[in-house]
């Protein structure tokens, strides 16, 4: 299972490891003053959230040193044993914001939808590398991915956790595209997609369609469903140039903005460091998700392709969904922003899914200099 | 084992996903770019008004102040209370406990209690449960420290005089808004800045930072000094008072005038009212007017000296002609004018002297209509006399166009013609300083919180109405009046030559029907006093009285009242020396010494007796006010005039006293008042 010498920790990639390492001290950083509500001088947020990160570097490392090949074989089990904590979930979950999403395992709280993403981006790769040919397939092999991909969803959706949900379709449909399909499969899904949009409508929560039409128009309803895109607006806005300064924001510290230090902590980001800052945020992870392309472009195999292109895609759409609500071009969906959130089950599972991407990363240098 | 994938396929498919993803992260760029840079300064102004919330309290307000500095209107600190319900445990018992404390015997505790606790389970984050409350009680409550209760300091308008020149003062609402009288006109002066306490809120709208001292970092405030004297406006509102009360009439007004500055020094309406009240509990608008200048009413036979006036200056009569009154009946057209005693051969003198309806239509007839116009309008009726108080009305003349010979007629006699009570004691005036219309003023002067002062009013001359000669002649005639045989005998004083004239006129019906009301009537008369030097001129209207309605009857009474005591007030010696001269001066003019009719033994140590001169109505108990915010010269003076005698101790303001507020004390009664200054 573990196989690292000399050789492989030549091969490892400082580069994106440094940019990784990078965006986490903004994160923390603004997780900092993002906590502080108040003038207050309660860091545990921040405390809490430096234990994660360790623990998530950890985790990371371990992932590393795990050879691609352990993950291949081993991406069925992964598998299936998210789906099982998905129903356990179901059935033994605590209730939160009233949706089930936590399971607790000892002293912590697992949220089993995270472990579904890394699952299901393996169980793919697994899948396509079974197929060896570098060929697009043919449309009747996609019905056993879409079959893995529907049974975690349709759990999370059941939870409910749309936002979650939504991200595995969204991995799931990346990596079908990446991979490559059929025009006239390419075709139909658009069409099914329009076509399913009015029946899933039917299927939302109100405050689901509420935040939905709130995304059309603010307005609507300022003081419910619209409140947290306009103070986040506000705050984003109020931000400037060059931003209030680090702990100067005032709409996150007098909590007008909810959630500043989960779902909306980009808004605290762009208040106080201002349009500067938000850009440098937004090219960092832009880069971030260019390397993993590369990652992908550069994989020996095509279980390494398909894993880091599932990985770039979790990251690229849950950055550009939440980065997109916070600046009002996205509905209102409960998705955080990768290294910038509060959470733990969300930090581990970014960091070890980082460390699936570099341990892919080294192998596939160390097997193209062995030539 | 992968080769690398050079096929096109795959290639596409690179550059697709790559455009993709540098698509929407450009997207967020430019999206952050227009929140942040293009509509920046709105965004960033919508969240400085979202968290820096205002409380309006109502702001400090200058002192209004009587010519010689007593207070007439101040600001005086209260507490006001709030809470934020959501906060606030154990609403029921909350609500019972503070309504135990600010109970009044105007407010039931068992009111208080439900409305407290009606306020207490608002949902909303923040309610006024009393505004300007007494600090002690509130500090009481704060004392307790219950949650999601607080204060705030809050001045509220006090007027210690009560009734006192009400009308002409005006009042304020609860934020401290002039609403009418002085309060409305110099608003702005008095208000200075407003106070809007700036505090952050949180989300929830909680305030974060509220302390007391910036509530009170008060803004600049200007003080008025008005032209009125409290000694004189009291005597004024006694008599008119007594009067109106003895003729069982409906209303009544006053006005004392400088005749030749044209300050007013004090104007009356009655009945009262007392601005310290609410007005929602109070009294109706009807009440709270300044009649002296906003109402119209006929004049009568005030006017007859304005026509012969007209007479004299016209140079058609020279002062000495006869006029033929016809007896009593004179008809003109289908009309016929009628004397109230029938007179055969007038004087002019005489037809101001006995008030010959016929003798004045006769003259005025004479004259023409263009020469009484002029005359009338150089006396300043029909046009405002711009006191600078609200609601001021010019009065009505009828056109001159077409103007009916019985019209002209009435008119000389003051009918058909529509005057304010301001309009009638500044022409009066006119004829008192030698023939010179004056401007009626009432603020004195401006003064900034350092007291210096912004805007002095010094006397303005509108214009010369008549020549002196005239105006000698017209009072010589008007001394008539209150002599022997005149209609206002009863006008007359002791050791002083009084000119002066009644007025009795009818009203219009108010029945829809045209003419005059068979049964209502104005009694008035208009005079000044020393008639050779005049120092005030005094107009009493007595409005519908009972029994036997003539101005000489229901008015000259109540004049002789206030000019006898006005001057005396003002050293104005009488001529004949009947009355000994007793060192009267004003009782209170300088704060602390207290002067009764007797020599000065009364200002010992801290206590001040009461004086016992001035004090002949009230006989019978009052209730002791509420002292507490009070200065001591308010407490002094409202003891003075209540003959009650005051034991003081400490200094600044009132903040106890015993007997408890509400008391019945009669006169001569003790009460004992603690002051201290506000911390």
């Amino acid at each position: 299972m573990f196989r690292v010498d000399r050789k492989l920790i030549k091969d490892f990639d400082w580069g994106l490891a440094g940019l990784i390492l990078t965006i986490l001290a903004f994160g923390l950083i603004n997780l900092y003053s993002a906590t502080l509500a108040k003038g207050g001088t309660d860091h545990t947020y921040f405390y809490h959230q430096a234990i994660w990160i360790s623990a998530g570097l950890v985790c990371m490392l371990i992932a590393v040193a795990i050879s691609d090949e352990f993950y291949r074989e081993n991406a069925i089990i992964f598998y299936i044993i998210s789906v099982i904590l998905l129903v356990l979930v179901d059935v033994y979950g605590m209730i939160t914001s009233g949706a089930q999403r936590w399971i607790r395992l000892g002293p912590i709280s697992l949220q089993p939808s995270e472990l579904a993403k890394l699952s299901l981006i393996l169980v793919l790769g697994y899948y396509y590398e079974l197929k060896k040919s570098m060929e697009i397939l043919p449309l009747r092999h996609m019905i056993i991915p879409s079959i893995l991909a529907l049974i975690p969803t349709a759990l999370i959706v059941k939870q409910p956790d749309l936002g979650t949900a939504l991200l595995l379709l969204f991995i799931f449909i990346s990596v079908l595209l990446y991979e490559g399909i059929p025009w006239k499969a390419f075709l139909g899904l658009c069409v099914a997609g329009l076509a399913v949009l009015p029946v899933m409508w039917r299927f939302l929560k109100p405050y689901q369609k509420a935040r939905l039409l709130t995304f059309i128009n603010p307005d609507r309803d300022p003081l419910g469903a619209g409140y947290h895109i306009i103070q986040s607006k506000i705050a984003v806005g109020s931000g400037g140039m060059w931003g209030k300064g680090f702990l100067h924001g005032t709409q996150c510290k007098l909590e007008f903005l909810p959630e500043h230090h989960t779902d909306f902590v980009f808004s605290v980001l762009a208040e106080e460091w201002g349009f500067v800052g938000s850009v440098v945020v937004i090219a960092l992870l832009f880069i971030l998700i260019l390397w993993g392309l590369e990652v992908a472009r550069s994989a020996r195999n095509r279980f390494g392709e398909v894993v880091a292109v599932g990985i770039t895609a979790m990251f690229f759409w849950q950055i550009i969904i939440n980065i997109g609500m916070v600046i009002g071009v996205m509905p209102v969906v409960g998705i955080p922003l990768p290294f910038f959130s509060y959470g733990g089950s969300g930090t581990l599972t970014n960091l070890f899914a980082m460390g699936i991407l570099l341990s892919i990363r080294m192998r596939q240098r160390a097997y193209a200099s062995s030539f | 084992m992968k080769k690398v994938n050079t096929n096109k396929a795959y290639q596409l498919r690179l550059l697709f996903v790559f455009i993709v993803v540098e698509l929407l992260f450009v997207v967020c760029i430019i999206r952050a770019f227009q929140l942040q840079i293009l509509s920046g300064s709105d965004l960033r102004k919508m969240a400085t008004r979202q968290h820096f919330g205002t409380i309006r309290l109502s702001p400090d307000r200058g002192i209004i102040f009587d010519r010689n500095g007593n207070q007439l209107a101040v600001s005086t600190m209260t507490l006001s209370l709030y809470a934020h319900p959501t906060k606030v445990p154990k609403k029921k018992k909350t609500a019972r406990t503070i309504a135990k404390i600010l109970r009044s015997p105007r407010q039931s505790y068992y009111k208080l209690r439900r409305i407290f606790y009606k306020k207490l389970r608002q949902k909303s984050s923040f309610v006024w449960l009393a505004r300007q409350q007494e600090p002690r009680k509130v500090e009481k409550i704060e004392k307790l420290k219950i949650r999601g209760l607080g204060s705030i300091p809050e001045p509220k308008r006090f007027y210690p005089c009560r009734s006192l020149a009400a009308q002409c003062i005006g009042y304020c609402n609860i934020d401290g808004i002039g609403l009418d009288g002085i309060e409305l006109k110099y608003n702005k002066y008095l208000r200075g800045k407003p106070v809007r306490l700036l505090v952050a809120r949180d989300a929830k709208g909680n305030p974060i930072i509220m302390r007391k001292q910036e509530a009170f970092a008060t803004s600049k405030v200007h003080h008025v000094y008005l032209t009125l004297d409290e000694t004189i406006q009291h005597i004024v509102e006694e008599e008119l008072a007594r009067a109106v009360v003895k003729h069982r009439a409906k209303s009544g007004m006053a006005i004392v005038m400088n005749p030749n500055t044209g300050e007013v020094l004090a104007m009356a309406n009655y009945p009262f009212f007392n601005p310290n009240r609410r007005p929602e509990r109070g009294t109706s608008l009807n009440r709270r007017r300044n009649r002296t200048v906003t109402d119209l009413f006929e004049p009568g036979s005030m006017f007859k000296p304005f026509l012969v006036a007209a007479a004299l200056e016209s140079k058609k009569y020279k002062g000495t002609e006869t006029i033929y009154c016809e007896n009593g009946h004179f008809k003109i057209g289908r009309y016929t004018i009628h004397d109230v005693h029938p007179h055969k051969y007038l004087k002019l003198s005489e037809v101001i002297k006995f008030s010959s309806n016929i003798g004045a239509a006769k003259i005025g007839t004479h004259l023409g209509k263009n020469i009484v116009y002029t005359t009338y309008r150089k006396f300043g009726f029909g046009q405002k006399t711009g006191i600078g108080l609200p609601g001021e009305s010019p009065g009505v003349m009828q056109p001159l166009k077409n103007l009916p010979p019985i019209s002209l007629a009435t008119m000389s006699f003051g009918q058909g013609i529509a005057v304010t009570a301001l309009q009638i004691v500044t022409a009066v005036s006119a004829i008192a300083n030698g023939g010179t219309l004056m401007k009626p003023y009432i603020v004195k002067k401006i003064v900034d919180a350092q007291g210096m002062p912004l805007l002095v009013h010094q006397p303005v001359r509108v214009r010369k109405v008549i020549s002196p000669q005239t105006a000698h002649l017209l009072t010589s005639f008007m001394v008539g009046v209150t002599s022997e045989g005149g209609t206002a005998t009863r006008a007359a004083i002791e050791g002083f030559q009084v000119a002066g004239k009644t007025g009795t006129s009818q009203k219009p019906r108010t029945d829809g029907k045209r003419g005059y009301d068979p049964t209502k009537f104005i009694g008035s008369f208009v005079g000044f006093v020393p008639a050779e030097d005049p120092r005030i001129t005094i107009l009493v209207v007595i409005d519908e009285p009972k029994g036997i309605p003539y101005g000489g009857v229901v008015a000259a009474p109540a004049f002789k009242a206030m000019a006898t005591r006005i001057l005396r007030y003002m050293n104005v010696a009488p001529k004949v020396q009947e009355i000994p001269l007793v060192a009267i001066s004003h009782p209170f003019s300088t704060p602390g010494i207290v002067m009764t009719g007797k020599p000065d033994k009364a200002h010992q140590g801290k206590i001040v007796n009461a004086p016992k001169v001035q004090k002949t109505s009230s006989s019978e108990k009052i209730l002791l006010p509420d002292f507490s915010g009070m200065s001591m010269r308010s407490v002094i003076r409202w003891g003075a005039r209540h003959g009650v005698n005051l034991t003081l101790k400490g200094n600044g303001q009132a903040i106890r006293q015993s007997p408890k507020p509400g008391t019945p004390v009669s006169p001569g009664g003790r009460c004992s008042v603690w002051f201290t200054f506000p911390s």
